[in-house]
Formats: C-alpha cells, structure tokens, sequence
C-alpha cells in the first residue's frame, strides 16, 4: 500500500473518531443538562412552562457541543495534517511520510521514500489516541445517564413528558407524616360525553369552571386516610391507593363550593357551573306573517339552527287551528324533519305545498322550526324559532270597504308621545327668553333625547314589519339614513319588502301593503331625525315645525292601518256614577294581607359579610379568605361583578400579594359607590 | 289607548300576534261593571288594549289575555313580559276553549314556562279566594265547562306562577272569557252575578 | 463672647418653639423643663387631640403659649346612621371650597370629595370603625356614637298601584309594614295593626285622603317623634293641615317621556306644594315647582311628597329602577321616621370631628408666624463653635508664649 493510501486510512479512522467524539460529547452534554434541570426540579420543583423547555434545550446544547467539536477537529480532513500527525507521533518516519506525498517535492526520491514509509508503523499511536478521544466524552455520558437514573421515577417523567397534573409525580410529598396531602392538588375535568370535549387538567385550583354535570375528579397524594371532603354541606366519599387519593363528583347546577380536610389543613374549591345553552333557531323563509287569498301554492320554507355543543334534530311544526266563534279544531304535524348529528350548525330547507294541508278560508297555519340539541346530561334543551301566522283569507275580506281596521296601539301611543313632547318644546320656547342659553340648550337636549328613543321605537315598528331585522337604529343594510327623502325611503322599504311566496292581501295598485301602511311612519320617522337634530343644538323654536309634522304622519298612519282585519270591537263605556256601589257587598270581607319578603339577594347582607372578612383578615387571614370565597360563591349567580372581584381578592392572597386593590373594588361591587352631595342638607337622610 | 291619566286602575287586555287575543270583546267592560258595583276602586270606565311586546305593557300592572289560537310569543313580546313580571306586574290568562288538550292550552302554558317559568296549581285556600268575595270551594266554575265543547271537564284548579309569594302570572281553563263575555247591562238577569270572582283578582292584584 | 453665649441661653430659656414634626419630643421637655415660660408652636398640620390638650394644660399652668400654623386645610366631620333598614351611615363634611377631602374608614379609602360648597355629605352603605377626612395631615376622625332601632312604617291609602307598589318598596327594603287598604265602604285590606306609636311604629304614610280619618292621632304620634310621610293628595285633607310642609295644589305634568337613570322622576306628575310657613325645607323642585318638602313638628318630622304615581317609576323605568324606587322610598320613609337610638360605647380619645377647631377653641387664635421669634436651632452648635474659638484663642495664646523665646 503506498504511503498516500496508508494516510488516507488513517486520516479515515481519524475522522470517523472525531465524529464519534463529537457526538459522544454532545450527548453527554446534553444527558448532563437534563440531569441539572432534574435535579433542580427535585429541590424546588420547576413551573409546567420551564419543563417544556428542558428536553429541546437539552438537545439544542448537545447539537452546540457537538457541532463545535466536530469544527473543532476538522484538520482530520486534511491528508497533510494528518500525515504531520503521523511523523509526530512515528518519529522513525523522519518526515518521509510528508515528503512521500508531495511527489513534486520528492523527485526521484520518492521510491526511497515510499520503502521507508513502508517499514514504518502507526497503527498503535492512532488506536491509543482513538481509545483516548472517544473514551472521555463515553465515561461522561456514562457519568450522566447513571446521574439520570438516580433521579426519582416522577422527576423524569415530568422533564421528559411534562404535562398538566404532573404535579402529583414530584417526589416532594405527602410521605412524610403529619404533612399536608392537600397539595399538591389536581383537578380532572371531564364534560359530559355529548359535548365530545376533552378532560382537562388544572393544578393547585382555587376555583373550576365547567359545564354542569361535568365529572370532577380531585386528586392528592397519599392515602385517603383522614381526609374528609364535603360539598354544600353534604359529605364525598374520598378514596384511593397508599400513594394517591381521590374524590370524584358531578359538577353541581349551581354555584357551590368543595372544602377538603386533612387534620389540620383545609381546603376550599369554588365551583363555577356554567349551563349548556338552547340552541339557537330561525325561521328564515316564510320571512313573516302572511295572508293567502287561495289555499294553494307552495311555500318555500328555510330554518337554521346553532347550538355551542351539538345538535341532534332540526324540524318544522305547524298547527293548524279551523273554526271560528266558539268553536275551533286544531291539527298538528312535522312539514319537515331532519337530523343533525351532533353538528353545531343546521340548516333544512324544504317546500310545503299548501293545498296538502287541505285547509278552508278562515284557517290558521302556526309554523314554527324547533331545534334539540344532544344534553343527556341534564335534559335535551329546545330552542324554537319565531312563529309565522299564515292565514287563508274568508271570502267576503276582499270587500275592503266592509272592513274597519283595529287602531294600531304602537301608533297611538307614539302620537300621545309625541304630543306631549311638542308641549314641552312649545312649553321651552316660551320661557327661552328667561332662560340662559345654557339651561335651554339643556333642556332641548333632554327633550331630543326623547325625541330619539320615540323615533327608535317608531323605527321598530316599521323594521319589525319590512322583515327580520333588529331595531332600525342598530341593524345595517336596512336601516334609513337620515338623510334619506321620502322617495328614498320608500325604495328601500320596496326592496325591503320583496320577496318569493303567496301573495299577500291587502294593496293598492303596485305597492305592497307594508309599504301603504309604513309610508307616514316612514315619513315621520324622517321628520323625528330633523327635529332630533335642532333639538340637540339648542333650537327648539327650528325642531317644532318637524316635530308637527312627525305628528300628522303618525296620525295618517293610524288611518292607514289595515293590519288587524277583523272588525273593530265594539267599544262599551261602563256608566260608572250609575253603578257604582250598586252591588251588595254584606258577605264581603277582605283577608288580611301577608307581608312581602325583604329581598333575599340582600345586598346589605353581603356587605356585612364582606365586612366581617375583611376584619378577620388581620386575626385569621386562612378563615378570612375562606369567608371570602364563599361569599363569591353566593355572589356568581346575582351580583358577577361582585363575584368577579372576589375571585381576584382570594387569589392575590392566596399567592400572597397585595390584594388592596381587588379588595376595595370588590367592596364598592357590594356595597356600591358613596353618594355624594355637594351640600349638607339641613334635612339629613337621603337629602 | 288614552284613559285617564290619573287612574288607579285600567283594565288593559293584551294583544299578542299569533292569535284571537280580541276573542272576548266584552269581558273587559263586564269586569269594570263589576269593580264599580262592589267596590270603591278608582276604575276607568274603559279599558285598553296593549301589545305584549310593547313597553307599554308596564304601564298596566294587571293585564288579561285570553284567545282559542295557538299562542306563540315573539321575541319582543318574551322579553316584555318577563320584564313585566319581574317588577311585579300580574298576567291573567283564560283560556278560551276550556280544553287542556286544546292548541291554546298547551302552547300558552309552553310560552309561560318559557318565559316566567312553569304553572303550578293553585291550592283552593288560597288567599285569592278571600281577599273580596269568599269561594271556600276554590275557583267558582263556569256554565261552559261542561258544555260539551273543549274538553268538557271541571276543572278544580287554577294554575300560577309565584314570584316571593305572590301570584305573577294565573291562569284559568275555566273559560272565564266566555262566562263573563256579555255585556254588563244583563247582569240584572242573574240571580247570582257570576262576575265577582273578577272582584277578587283585581283586589288582589292592586292589594298584594 | 460670654456675653453672647450666655444671652443665647437667657434667650433659650424664655422661648421656645416647635414645629408639628418635633411637637410630640417639645411637649415633655417643655413640662419637665421649668424654664421654659413662653412656647410657641409652628403648625403645618392640625395636633393631635393629645397633643391639643397637652398645650391646653400648659397654658393653664401658666405657661404663654401661641400658635401659628401654615395653610393647614380646615376639615370637620361628622357621622351618623341612616334610619334605613338597609343600613347605611351619612358622613358630613365641612372644609373650604376646593378642598380636595380624602373620606376613609379602618378599612380603606371610600371616596374623594372635591368640595364645591363649605359643606358635603356623603352615604355609604358601611362604614367601619372611625371614619377619617383628610385633605392634609391626619385630618379629623368621627366614629358612630348611637345604632337605630327599627320601628315599622304604618300605610294608610286607597287599594290601588301606588299603594301596591310603596307597601312592597318598603318590605322588599325590610321595613316591617302594617297596612290598610281601602276597598270599598267599610271594607279594607288590613296587614297587622294600626299602632301609632312610637313604642313600635316610626313612620306613618299617608298615600291619599283615606288616611284622613286618622289624622288626629296621626298629628298626635308625629308630635311625640314620630314620622309621617304625606304622599298624592293626602295633604289636601284639612286633617294635616297643621302637619304639612304646604297645601297640595295644582299637578304639574311630567316634563319627560322615560325614565332616565339620573332623573327618572322628570317623567313623573305631582301635585306642586306651596310651602305655608318658614320652617320648610325644600328637597326636591322642578321648573320652580315645589315637589318634595319637608318640616319638623314638635317631636316629630313631616316629608311631604307631591308625587302620586311613583309605582311607574319601578315598572316603566330603566334596568335600575325598581331597586332607585325601593331606595328612595325606605330614604323617605327613614329621614321622617322616629329615630330610637342607642349610644354606642366609642373611644373618645381616639375622636377628632374638628381639629382645627378645636385647635382654637383650646389654644386661642393663632399668631402671625413673624411673632415666633427663636433661638434658632443651630444654637447650640453657635455655643460649640464659640468654645472652641476660645480653646483655640487660649492655645494660641500659651503657644505665642513658649514659642517666642524660641524664635
């Protein structure tokens, strides 16, 4: 073999033992970190947070290590060093070696050259040094996995596979007698299997919440043995091994709280049960109440349902009541079922062809869509749409002259209003010349501010009727702006109001009939904005010319209305002078009347019992703070803000922070902010 | 819907979108008779009709509802009413078809439990039937109860929904509509005014 | 020089002055140290009561004591509990207009009043242990000196909504109530018994002229010390005329349409009330009109309500308004009603309602802060400085003569 092959061997094995080196070095390394975070973890007991980070920092360091090692080393690759590290250590070689492989430089020595470096031999230096390179780095990860393998069972789990509730596996523990086996302390919580949600875990709770019938399972190291556990005053059974307790119970439907004894220590858990909500229903198609003139065709029918955990069956019901007078029949059926498989949203379309109900003038159609969603836990909820009322019409309604309309109440009630708001400004405008220009730009903003919530409610009324949507003032699309002219308004209610379906009755050449009714209401509605405008810059005098014809128009939309076709009640004023103790009353006699409970949610009762905590803060802070949560508990369902408090209260003590600031705001919750009067009323009390 | 401004009682009956709610046109007028008859309550010789969806329902602390139509209550009128018994308004309902297997019956009660809760009976010695008129036998039945029309039974209770012991909503099968449906002039041919039970609800609605 | 030294402590011993920081250290040495005659203290906050009393005891004694103080914020308080079954307790306050008034109990700050007028007050629903105001230093310190026994409220009225709705804001605020309804001729409504007696019964509401058929009694139990709260029309009976604030007249409409929070009763009519006499106490007006008023008689308090429809307030107003109505009717109720108080045992000492004041009252008015002439308190490092000058002169003086032979 010629000098030349003889090195490019060695420089081969050389390379190979740096890379075993390095990497022995690096993994000794990294072992050596995880060992130092485990033993660290054991005397004092490392955050989840901190775990997470030990094994990846553990390796990113020995990949480091290993990755300077091997730069470290790389003359290995090299033929000319190695062949120097040859002579060095085979000095016999006289430098032969090195000048063998330049054979430029050798010349016509290089045959005496190649004999000499034949008779030499380096075998042994390079296996002493590759023993030696890699021995070192073997003994240290050696060193560090017998280190590891002294580390406690629980320490290396939780470095290797931290996780919550891994609390229980620390070595620290309740082992030694007379120690508190309350904590560590972790809760399991299971939902309810319909809800196909996870368990969660939480360690070292102060408070749990969860749905409702959710199971809880609490567990501590140690035996169970004297540790009692109770839940609103009714006692758990607390069960378990030598080396783990555990008590498990169904998350109550209301708010409550679990105290855990053991000796000397004690323990409160503040339940917070949140309920499974309905699930939530609309009936988008038919949009609204109808009237059919025939009772055929076909309805288009539309409803969707969500629910927060999962529904199980959407369908569409309808009553069909026939009759009138004194006697009436009613029917009920399914126009359309489907199921839905768990899913938190459903939709079901379908087509109902009226003349297979088989319904006569006069009939009335309720049709309503009705969603379950999946709780076997508590019960199925329902949640059920808005009903739509669809009615065939009697053949002698389309005689509108034989018809008087029922006055519609919303529009009396807005005239009334507006009236009396009208006297108010006119009332205003009188005394403006007394006035200071600030009490009557006060004044007249009190006054718009009224003006706007009557033209909200007017607002309502005419969105209720052009389709689903919410108050006016808050929906989007359909909502008219200000600005908009008559002409405006009616194009946005003719749009509004189109739409697929029966006809409806009731209208007058092109124009659908909720557009003839809305037409003054749409109109005043635009007269109450200007007016609100005038009104809130001080000029009541510039608002009443809007304001009178706000009023007319609500006047002529009572007029209009046509909505109620039955004829109007016959109206019976009682001759109350004539009658009046008319009647024999000898066998009368009035019982006694039973007082009235004071409120139970007694808020002066809360803050006697926050007070009394906060004194007892100072002399048994651990009853202080149990008091403390307790009354939370009391507190979550009436007064959240107070509860809310609270929570934050009890948990700065607990950690053994400064709860000043939670306290006091808790304080205000309960007992609500001093009023303050900016005199000292010769009177007292409440003056 | 005017009145009196000052009144201190004005029997409002309620109207509500899905049904017949104007089914006993004279009931109201009938019921005033009576509170003037009897007592000396400062009564409105009319009544009103107001929406249940409506704020203004606050403005009258007893409302009557009666119909022979499915009841369905819309959102607003949900939200009204459960405002309205909350602060301690009264809600008297009728059904007008006297039958517990009727449409009214079981989709009335349905939307009351919805809304304030679910219907109890009303035990016979309830205060109610003493606070005017005494009915040692309970609610005074009707001659429409066993008519042969609904479901042809007398029924021997009431049914409520109490809020801190007081009655918030009572509901009756009794057909009260139809019993006290004529108008207040021919009282004079009974022998027995089969209206002072009404005497009864009112004052204990204004009293309790 | 000894001359200077010793001035300084002739000086020393006929006045002396402290500052509010050194006052606590003065006061002893000043007592046990016969020669101080003439003290003066330099106040820059008020003294505590101790301390007060202290210098009045000086004074006496003989010794001349002035003050001065600079810009020390005058505070006064006292507290008192709200005759409401609710609780509560009403602190009053009184400091210059401006004043920034931090109102605190033994369990921390309650509120901060910025005082618009010479006067304040403020309603808390507890107040634990001494209540404090301060607007600099330690401010003054009042306690509850007395606890109300409760007595029932009696409602006298006509069935209808306003009498509903009263009986039931009084019992939901746990007022014990006994009530009588009119119904019809002879025929009431009854809830325990009419007592109009001070012994059980602290308030009587009158909400319309039924209630006039008692009204002799009535005038009777208020005379003693009871209370009356005359609502409506009550008080267009000629039976209280001589109890009420002022005759009922014309009803003035409401001035809004709905319920706002802040002045839920402008939607409300009342009867206007023209006050009679001038011991009446206007409580609440609108646009002139006189709504609500109040006025003692004998023994006893009168509030007089135009208002006859307040039961709309509970049921049409916003989200708070059926807990607003309960609150201002148990308020009504309460600030009429017969206060049966008992004394509480409290620490006096540990009391100060009105520093400053007291401050006068025991010490004089103050002097101007030029008149506090001092020995200032570098004097007795004046008297080291001048020793050692004297040593030094000395040494020197011995050193010029050993060393001048030498030279």
């Amino acid at each position: 073999m010629s000098a030349h092959a003889r090195v490019t061997r060695t420089r081969a094995v050389l390379a190979l033992t740096a890379l075993l080196a390095s990497l022995l070095r690096g993994a000794a390394v990294a072992a050596l970190v995880f060992v130092l975070a485990g033993a660290i973890d054991w005397a004092v007991g490392l955050e989840r947070s901190a775990r997470v980070v030990v094994v990846p920092t553990a390796l990113v360091v020995g990949a480091l290590v290993t990755f300077v090692s091997l730069w470290r080393a790389r003359r290995a690759l090299k033929l000319g060093a190695v062949a120097l590290w040859i002579e060095e250590r085979t000095p016999v070689l006289r430098y032969s070696l090195v000048t063998a492989l330049e054979p430029a430089a050798a010349g016509a020595a290089l045959p005496d050259l190649e004999r000499a470096v034949q008779r030499a031999h380096w075998g042994t230096p390079v296996a002493r040094t590759a023993l030696f390179v890699l021995g070192m780095p073997a003994l240290l990860l050696l060193a560090a996995l017998a280190l590891r393998s002294l580390l406690p069972a629980g320490v290396v789990s939780r470095m290797e596979t931290p996780r919550a509730g891994d609390a229980l596996e620390h070595p620290r523990s309740a082992a030694v007698a007379g120690a508190n086996r309350l904590t560590p302390l972790v809760a399991t919580v299971t939902p309810p299997a319909y809800t196909r949600r996870e368990a969660v875990t939480l360690e070292e709770p102060s408070s749990i919440a969860a749905l409702a019938s959710s199971g809880v399972r609490l567990e501590g190291r140690g035996s169970a043995e004297g540790i009692t556990a109770a839940l609103g005053g009714e006692a758990l059974e607390v069960t378990g091994t030598a080396e783990r307790w555990h008590v498990i119970f169904a998350m109550p439907a209301r708010a409550a709280a679990v105290r855990l004894a053991h000796g000397r220590y004690s323990r409160m858990i503040v339940l917070e049960p949140r309920p499974d909500s309905a699930p939530m229903v609309t009936l988008a198609s038919p949009a609204r109440d109808t009237v059919f003139r025939e009772a055929r065709g076909r309805l288009e029918l539309d409803a969707r349902a969500t629910d927060d955990m999962g529904l199980t069956a959407l369908w569409l019901e309808y009553i069909v009541s026939s009759g009138e007078g004194e006697s009436f029949t009613f029917r009920s059926g399914v126009a359309a079922r489907r199921a839905a498989r768990n899913a938190r949203a459903a939709t079901l379309e379908s087509t109902l062809r009226i003349d297979s109900l088989g319904l006569r003038p006069g009939d009335v159609i309720h049709l309503r869509a009705v969603a379950v969603d999946g709780n076997t836990a508590t019960g199925p909820d329902t949640g059920v749409s808005e009903t739509r009322v669809l009615r065939v019409a009697r053949a002698g309604e389309y005689d509108s002259l034989a018809v008087e309309g029922a006055p519609p109440p919303e529009a009396d009630a807005s005239a009334l209003s507006q009236r009396m708001l009208i006297q108010l400004t006119e009332e205003l405008e009188r005394r403006r010349p007394r006035l200071a220009r600030k009490a009557v730009v006060e004044e007249s903003r009190r006054i718009g501010a009224d003006q706007a919530r009557l033209r909200k409610r007017v607002g309502d009324i005419i969105f209720a009727r052009l389709g689903e949507a919410e108050s006016g003032e808050e929906s989007g699309a359909t909502m008219p702006r200000p600005s908009m002219t008559p002409e405006e308004l009616l194009r946005a209610a003719d749009e509004a109001t189109a739409g697929e379906g029966a006809h409806a009755l009731d209208f007058e050449g092109d124009e659908t009939p909720v557009v003839a009714v809305n037409r003054p209401l749409l109109e005043a509605y635009n007269a109450m904005w200007a007016a609100g405008r005038e009104l809130e810059t001080g000029e009541p005098g510039a608002a009443l010319p809007h304001m009178r014809t706000a009023l007319a128009a609500i006047m002529r939309a009572r007029e209009a209305e046509r909505l109620y076709l039955r004829g109007r009640p016959a109206e019976v004023v009682v001759d109350l002078a004539k009658v009046r103790l008319a009647g024999d009353i000898d066998s009368a006699s009035a019982s006694a009347r039973t007082p009235r409970a004071r409120l139970s949610r007694s808020a002066a009762g809360r803050v006697e019992r926050l007070d009394a905590a906060l004194i007892a803060l100072r002399t048994d802070p651990a009853a202080a703070v149990d008091s403390l949560a307790l009354l939370r508990v009391d507190a979550l369902a009436e007064e959240p803000r107070l509860a809310r408090e609270l929570a934050a209260a009890v948990d700065s003590l607990r950690a053994g922070k400064d709860a000043t600031t939670p306290l006091a705001r808790a304080r205000r919750a309960a007992a609500g902010a001093p009023v303050v009067r900016a005199h000292a009323s010769e009177w007292g009390g409440a003056w | 819907m005017g009145g009196c401004v000052v009144s201190s009682f004005i029997f409002a009956t309620a109207r509500y979108e899905s049904g017949d709610w104007d089914s006993a046109p004279l009931v109201p007028p009938n019921i005033i008779d009576t509170i003037a008859r009897y007592t000396s309550i400062d009564v409105a010789p009319t009544g009103v009709v107001v929406p249940l969806g409506s704020p203004d329902l606050a403005r009258y602390p007893l409302v009557f509802l009666t119909g022979h139509l499915p009841v369905r209550f819309t959102r607003d009128e949900r939200e009204q009413l459960a405002r309205f018994i909350e602060r301690g308004g009264m809600l008297f309902v009728d059904d007008h078809n006297h039958d517990i297997d009727g449409a009214f019956h079981k989709t009335a009660t349905e939307e009351i439990r919805r809304t304030v809760g679910p219907l109890t009976e009303l035990p016979n010695d309830h205060p109610l039937y003493s606070t005017f008129f005494h009915f040692p036998d309970g609610p005074p039945n009707t001659g429409h109860e066993l008519n042969g029309w609904g479901d042809n039974l007398l029924h021997k209770h009431l049914l409520a929904v109490q809020r801190a012991g007081r009655i918030a909503v009572l509901y009756s099968n009794k057909d009260y509509s139809s019993e006290w449906g004529y108008h207040p002039d021919n009282k004079r041919f009974l022998a027995v005014d089969n209206t002072r039970f009404a005497v009864n609800i009112v004052v204990y609605a204004l009293t309790r | 020089m000894i001359w200077l030294s010793t001035a300084a402590r002739r000086a020393a011993g006929e006045h002396r002055v402290a500052s509010s920081a050194t006052l606590a250290d003065s006061l002893a040495a000043w007592t046990l140290d016969p020669g101080a005659d003439s003290l003066h203290v330099a106040l820059d906050e008020p003294p505590r009561a101790a301390e007060r009393d202290w210098l009045a005891a000086l004074r006496r004694a003989g010794a001349v004591v002035t003050w001065s103080s600079r810009g020390i914020t005058p505070v006064a308080l006292t507290v008192e509990a709200l005759n409401d079954p609710t609780g509560g307790v009403r602190a009053s306050l009184a400091a210059p207009v401006g004043a920034r008034v931090v109102v605190s109990d033994s369990l921390g700050v309650l509120d901060t009043v910025v005082m618009a007028g010479p006067s304040a007050s403020l309603n808390a629903r507890s107040v634990l242990g001494a209540a404090r105001a301060s607007a600099d230093g330690p401010g003054a310190s009042a306690a509850l000196r007395d606890s109300l026994a409760r007595r029932g409220a009696v409602v006298l009225g006509r069935a209808g909504w306003e009498a509903k709705f009263v009986i039931a804001a009084l019992e939901e605020s746990g007022w014990k109530v006994s009530a009588r309804l009119a119904v019809a001729p002879g025929i009431f409504v009854r809830q325990g018994g009419v007592e109009l007696d001070t012994a059980t019964t602290g308030v009587v509401v009158a909400l319309d002229s039924t209630a006039a058929r008692d009204a002799r009694a009535i005038e009777r139990f208020v005379r003693s010390g009871g209370g009356l709260v005359l609502a409506g029309d009550a008080a267009r009976s000629a039976g209280f005329a001589r109890l009420a604030a002022g005759s009922a007249g014309a009803r003035v409409r409401s001035a809004a349409i709905s319920f706002s929070d802040s002045t839920p009763r402008r939607a409300l009519g009342f009867y206007q009330i023209s006050a009679r006499a001038d011991d009446v106490v206007p409580l609440e007006s609108r646009d002139g009109a006189m709504a609500v008023a109040a006025r003692r008689v004998g023994a006893g308090r009168v509030v007089q309500s135009g208002y006859d429809e307040t039961w709309r307030w509970r049921l049409q107003g916003g989200s708070d308004s059926p807990d607003a109505h309960r609150a201002w009717w148990s308020a009504m109720a309460g600030s009429a009603a017969y206060r049966a108080a008992h004394q509480l045992p409290i620490h006096a000492e540990m009391l100060d309602p009105a520093p400053l004041a007291a401050t006068f009252a025991a010490m004089g008015a103050p002097v101007a802060p030029e008149r506090a002439t001092a020995v200032p308190a570098a004097q007795p490092a004046l008297r080291g400085w001048m020793l050692l000058a004297l040593l030094a002169m000395l040494l020197a003086e011995w050193a010029s003569r050993r060393l001048r032979g030498i030279s």
